[in-house]
């Protein structure tokens, strides 16, 4: 299995119940649809789509924090639902997670260090107090929070939102994982502080080989982050477009993928002006429990054509590397 | 450009807060000119929806006006009687928030709290109204005879912001304040809400004071920005001259932070240090701990906002020469 890529989907759909109070009908929407694509070792991929897309859900079933309904989830060629005990917990502590807002991620009660100590003893990574001290102390380096020092004795409260970022990030890292899912991770930032937390993000990356599944609304920030790795559009659980993610930015072939791409505000007030969104024939996204038949943007696809409301298109490779589920390719 | 239609002098706001006092506006001069639409972009805590809030005389029960006056064509806010003030706000100056819709009364339909909002400064009978709700509803692309029959709760996100702003448009406001109006939106709504604001700024000729921490966003609004630090203007100017030639080292720090989906990508730079702490801001320029071409005088000597030609108003000793 020397060849298994670290984490791969096949074939998964999560399904979620909805409704079913006293008298309403229960009803089943699928937050995730029939997702395939792999993540090797040190790889960034991008997930980018509209909030309700399904990519927090896709996510947090990469963490094994939820079992698919169907298909199967691999960790380096391995179900993940057949993992013992043993081979879970090493599961939990090589895929780390950071969320959006890091206000939910630490605990208000516990100070920095207090925060970051107990999974670098539970984990081993350091046998005492002492060395824990010592740990806590060069992760903060790592993230940039100097001197370490004033960090540690730290309350939540009396960090900025850009600094509890920074230590969910120390905190990920610390038990050198494999693979960390980013979830809207600087999002709640100031657009001013967002390239030096992703940064911090990207040098951690690399120096220590993780891969990474950075979620996002925001696509100047998916290029930034995933500059040199690949995107994927998801829209209405299914994945509609993926490719390197310099050619998904530059030549996008999905309509949606470049009604996306044309409404990220630009900063160059020339620029800026020029660029207008394609007229899509609505703005509303459909409710997963009421999902357009065919395929699921041609409600909102100012491209479509009959054949779009009859069959739903596959994702099929047009270029090299680059896939798209279009019935217009 | 005609006459200031808004004209902030000296203005000072402060706050008590527990470790001293906090001063969120520090002796700023502002103009707003009839018919522009103006940005106004800081970071967090930059004191820039305090600013907002004090063109309509608001402010949060522990913070207070230490000096300085607000002009409204050429009448001093500042002065006003309590009838005066309410008839001031939405008539002549009205400010949207982000999440206004979150503070409607969930059992009054959207319809019923356009009538309440209008027949609370203006006389119209309902049916006028109505009219007039269904006209601006129709705008911002909704359905008015489903829209104004909905409850708040029944509202998504994307449609609670063009609700918000067919409320503002209501009133034929003079200056129309929105403090982050986009933040909670997706990418394709935001495109929208903008294209859709700045049509009405354009065939309304309508005022506008545009609020937010993104830069990209205003490129796509506004005519003139001004840029907001720790509590002071910095600079002032056309949107195409201070993103192309910015003035102040700090714009032009915060224009390279910004990453684009347009250009390539390699020239993002991150801020240099960290924000100081309000309540002891540092001596001098504010900016100058984190400044690459501070100087000597930067440390001792606040710089005043300076006309250098243009329209365009720049607070630092070195002009920008070296950036």
């Amino acid at each position: 299995m020397i060849d298994a890529p670290l984490i791969e989907f096949r074939s998964v759909t999560k399904q979620f119940a909805v409704g079913g109070s006293l008298f309403g009908k229960k009803r089943y929407i699928k937050a995730v649809d029939n997702v395939s694509f792999r993540i090797g070792e040190g790889e960034t991929v991008a997930l980018v789509g509209e909030s309700g897309c399904g990519k927090t859900t896709l996510g947090r079933l990469a963490l094994a924090r939820l079992k698919p309904t169907s298909g199967l989830i691999l960790y380096k060629g391995k179900d993940l639902r057949y993992l013992n005990k043993a081979e879970y917990r090493e599961y939990r502590r090589n895929a780390q997670v950071i969320h959006q807002d890091p206000y939910d991620a630490l605990n208000p009660m516990r100070t920095v260090y207090q925060s970051l100590s107990p999974a670098l003893l539970r984990y081993r990574i350091v046998r005492n107090k002492e060395e824990a001290r010592k740990k806590v102390s060069d992760l903060l380096k790592l993230v940039g929070l100097i001197p370490p020092e004033d960090f540690m004795p730290r309350y939540p409260a009396r960090l900025s939102g850009g600094q509890m970022q920074r230590v969910a990030i120390a905190r990920a890292i610390s038990v050198r994982p494999k693979f960390i899912v980013a979830d809207e991770a600087v999002s709640m930032l100031d657009a001013s502080l967002r390239i030096s937390v992703l940064d911090i993000l990207l040098n951690l990356k690399r120096r220590l080989s993780m891969a990474c599944l950075f979620i996002t609304h925001d696509l100047a920030i998916a290029r930034y982050f995933a500059q040199d790795g690949r995107m994927m559009v998801m829209y209405l659980g299914k994945i509609v477009e993926t490719g390197s993610t310099e050619e998904i930015i530059r030549e996008p072939l999905h309509p949606y993928t470049k009604a996306l791409i044309s409404a990220v505000p630009v900063p160059d007030p020339k620029i800026a002006r020029e660029r207008r969104l394609p007229h899509l024939r609505s703005l509303e996204i459909p409710r997963l429990t009421e999902l357009p038949s065919g395929c699921r943007f041609h409600t909102r696809c100012p491209m479509a054509k009959e054949i779009c409301t009859k069959y739903a298109p596959e994702l099929r490779e047009v270029k090299k590397g680059h896939f798209v589920a279009c019935h217009l390719y | 450009m005609s006459d200031p239609i808004l004209s902030i002098r000296g203005l000072t706001v402060e706050f008590r807060v527990r470790r001293g006092v906090l001063t969120a506006v520090d002796n700023v001069d502002f103009d707003i000119y009839k018919g522009e639409a103006v940005g106004l972009v800081g970071e967090s805590g930059c004191g820039k929806s305090v600013l907002a809030h004090a063109i309509i005389r608001q402010v949060d029960p522990n913070g207070y006006f230490k000096s300085g006056r607000v002009l409204f064509e050429g009448r001093n806010v500042m002065s006003f009687g309590d009838e005066e003030l309410r008839r001031y706000r939405w008539r002549d100056a009205a400010i949207v928030v982000q999440g206004a819709l979150n503070a409607l009364n969930p059992i009054m339909r959207v319809g019923e709290h356009m009538i309440d909002t209008y027949l609370a400064h203006e006389k119209a009978s309902k049916d006028d109204i109505h009219k007039r709700a269904s006209d601006l509803l129709k705008l911002v692309r909704l359905d008015p005879d489903r829209v104004l029959n909905l409850f708040p709760h029944e509202i998504s996100g994307g449609m609670k912001q063009r609700i918000i702003a067919a409320m503002g448009l209501l009133l034929d406001t003079k200056l129309l304040i929105l403090d982050e109006p986009t933040s909670s939106l997706d990418v394709l709504t935001q495109k929208y809400f903008l294209e859709l604001l700045r049509n009405i700024h354009e065939k309304t000729g309508l005022t506008m004071l545009y609020i937010t921490h993104d830069l990209a966003t205003v490129a796509e609004i506004a005519e003139r920005v001004a840029i907001m630090y720790c509590g002071s203007i910095v600079e002032i100017g056309k949107v195409e001259d201070v993103f192309y030639e910015p003035k102040h080292p700090y714009t032009a720090a915060l224009l390279n932070a910004v990453p684009s989906i347009v250009d390539d990508i390699g020239d993002v730079k991150p801020l240099p240090g960290p924000m100081p702490d309000p309540i002891r801001p540092p001596p001098g320029c504010k900016f100058h701990p984190r400044c690459p071409i501070a100087e000597d005088i930067c440390s001792r000597v606040r710089p005043k906002l300076i006309d250098i030609g243009g329209k365009r108003f720049v607070a630092c000793h070195m002009r920008g020469d070296a950036i």
